[in-house]
């Protein structure tokens, strides 16, 4: 059964950044958090709390879940987590909801912009 | 001490968040507190943990229950659920054990003494700045007691001033600069600091989960980065990340060669020495050697498919049909050539490269006309190679003030240290004192030393994407004394006899004509 995806629209900024950074790869929390500085170019940054506390609600929600202990890993309590089916379909649809407030944003402010006579 | 203290009460939060998030995340919270303590002071991250405490509690919990009608008042229920002390306020009849009172009194104390932390940071950083004055009766004199500084600064208490407000620490101005994200976690109650060594080999290595190139500057000579280049070499998961490793310190005529090499297959000294001897540059590659057969005894710990394949960068010059500048120039086009090989190489097989060449070649230098490699990569390509800048102090590197400041700026002296450039207060710095080797460049029809004067107006930031700082440079070199009278040491004094002329002649930015330059 497919979910109402429009229930978790908007997502909150760090929802967003944390589902953004495990599009790409699975990640542990602090690699998490070091994805997000750089998709960010350093402006946005989570703090251990912040990042866990959303960690923890994005999985209740199914958004993302545990990935499999890897094997040889340096430290056995480092978690790695992953985007699920969900949490992907949720992603792009916050993407294309952003892209059209952006296509929005862009017309009013070409609309506002004084008119050469 | 205040180390351990602010650590201390760190754990203290998490033992007070709900038991369920303890045990799934308290672990590995503190891991990246011992981390990023290092870089950012305790103060923030105390404050984050007790947003998290709050959300944890009162938003999470309590509002869940508020909503879903748990929030009763049986005594059964609350022995379970209860919260914060509250809800012995509407259970007058129910004793309030002795650990929930420690645990208030616990929450008590935090509530203050971290705004106490946040005053004593405030002022600390007030005092290093020299703002803050003791006023006496109408005379006011700076109070910049060294011994104060002293304990501030040995105490790691964070300069960096107030407590973050929002849920995240999007509004800081000191931007994260290290990548730990491969590093060990630390188990409660540790005491063991992770090496800065990790820092820097992670950080070489994540960038290669967004980039394709990750282009690090050689700085001609110099044993430390030499010997950092080795270690990384031996980095668990280097091979899974890398698959190539292009050298400028290898002339591409003798490819075959240097793959047999490194499959392991067996090569007369003569023949491979002749991928580093007979590059297009005389004298740089002295150390090129012991890298090249590092990597000859990693590829033969690995499975066939995943062996690294070194890539010589150079263009493939023929020394024996070189007898003149002009026949020395037709191979001076290296950077094209370099360029060409990347394309074909990492663009159309997708494979993922560490180049290894000089920083002129690799940093962006808009004020410069001349087509650099990661100019004409990034033509193509745009944004496809992680820049990352060697950094050292040294007569050929930093200048001692340049660097000492970098250092501030990162909170930081650990060597080696890996740090992003990318709108960081390092990244802002200008570029020029960092980078004090000779070069020589052609300024209306003269050479002319340009040495300190490179990058007009450009900071660090602009050149790279981080930079790697090592210990002070250890220039090593072959002494060219040990060839005199044999037929190399005669071949080596013809070549430096060509390349003087040649570099006269070449325009706008000739190869530098010392061997520690790039």
């Amino acid at each position: 059964m497919k979910q109402d995806i429009s229930q978790f629209v908007p997502l909150s900024p760090a929802a967003f950044h944390i589902l953004l950074a495990l599009a790409g790869d699975e990640l542990h929390g602090y690699g998490i958090m070091q994805e997000i500085v750089q998709q960010s170019a350093g402006k946005y940054r989570l703090g251990p709390g912040t990042l866990y506390d959303n960690l923890q609600r994005l999985m209740e929600k199914g958004l993302i879940e545990e990935a499999a202990r890897r094997s040889g890993a340096t430290d056995p309590r480092r978690r790695y987590y992953r985007l699920t089916a969900l949490g992907r379909r949720v992603l792009s649809t916050e993407v294309e909801r952003l892209e059209g407030m952006l296509q929005e944003a862009r017309t009013h402010l070409r609309a506002l912009k004084p008119r050469r006579t | 001490m205040a180390r351990s203290l602010s650590r201390f009460f760190y754990r203290g939060l998490l033992s007070l968040h709900p038991p369920s998030f303890q045990a799934q995340f308290a672990h590995e919270m503190l891991w990246i507190f011992d981390e990023e303590r290092k870089r950012r002071g305790a103060t923030k991250l105390l404050g984050d943990a007790l947003l998290s405490l709050g959300r944890q509690w009162i938003v999470r919990r309590a509002l869940q229950k508020w909503f879903i009608g748990d929030f009763t008042l049986s005594p059964g229920l609350s022995q379970i659920h209860e919260l914060f002390a509250w809800e012995r306020i509407a259970l007058p009849e129910s004793h309030l054990p002795l650990p929930r009172m420690v645990q208030g009194s616990l929450i008590c104390l935090l509530f203050v003494m971290v705004p106490l932390s946040v005053l004593y940071d405030g002022s600390v950083r007030a005092i290093q700045r020299g703002s803050v004055t003791r006023r006496t009766f109408g005379h006011s004199r700076p109070f910049a007691s060294s011994g104060f500084q002293r304990r501030a600064a040995l105490s790691g208490l964070s300069a960096e001033g107030s407590l973050g407000t929002g849920s995240a620490f999007g509004d800081s101005q000191q931007a994260m600069q290290s990548t730990n994200e491969g590093l060990d976690g630390l188990a409660i109650g540790s005491s063991h600091v992770t090496s800065p060594d990790r820092n820097a080999f992670e950080g070489v290595l994540t960038a290669f989960r967004r980039h394709n190139i990750v282009a690090l500057d050689d700085p001609h000579g110099d044993q430390v980065a030499s010997e950092f280049r080795i270690q990384l070499l031996h980095q668990p998961g280097f091979a899974d990340k890398v698959n190539d490793i292009a050298f400028e310190c290898g002339n591409s005529l003798y490819q075959k060669v240097l793959d047999r090499y490194m499959a392991g297959g067996k090569v007369p000294h003569e023949e491979i020495a002749a991928v580093w001897r007979n590059t297009t540059q005389v004298g740089q590659c002295d150390l090129t050697e012991q890298f090249y057969s590092e990597v000859r005894k990693v590829n033969e710990t690995l499975p066939r498919a995943k062996r690294i394949r070194v890539l010589a960068l150079d263009p493939p010059i023929d020394w024996n049909k070189v007898h003149s500048a002009a026949d020395w120039v037709r191979f001076m086009d290296r950077d094209a050539f370099a360029a060409s090989l990347i394309e074909r190489e990492v663009f159309q097989r997708n494979r993922k490269m560490l180049v290894i060449m000089g920083g002129m070649h690799l940093y962006r230098n808009k004020h410069d006309s001349y087509p650099w490699l990661t100019t004409l990569i990034e033509k193509k390509h745009p944004g496809s190679v992680f820049v990352i800048a060697t950094i050292r102090a040294g007569p050929l590197g930093a200048t001692e003030s340049a660097f000492a400041e970098l250092q501030k700026r990162l909170g930081t002296s650990e060597v080696p240290f890996f740090a992003l450039f990318n709108g960081t207060p390092a990244g802002s710095l200008d570029a020029n004192p960092f980078f004090q080797f000779p070069v020589f460049r052609k300024v209306e029809g003269k050479l002319t030393n340009v040495t300190g004067h490179l990058f007009p107006g450009l900071t660090l930031q602009d050149l790279a994407d981080a930079c790697l700082i090592l210990g002070p440079e250890k220039i090593a070199q072959v002494d060219p004394k040990i060839y005199e009278g044999t037929p190399y040491g005669k071949e080596l004094e013809r070549r430096r006899r060509i390349l003087s002329e040649g570099q006269a002649g070449l325009a706008p930015a000739p190869p530098p004509p010392n061997p520690t330059q790039p």
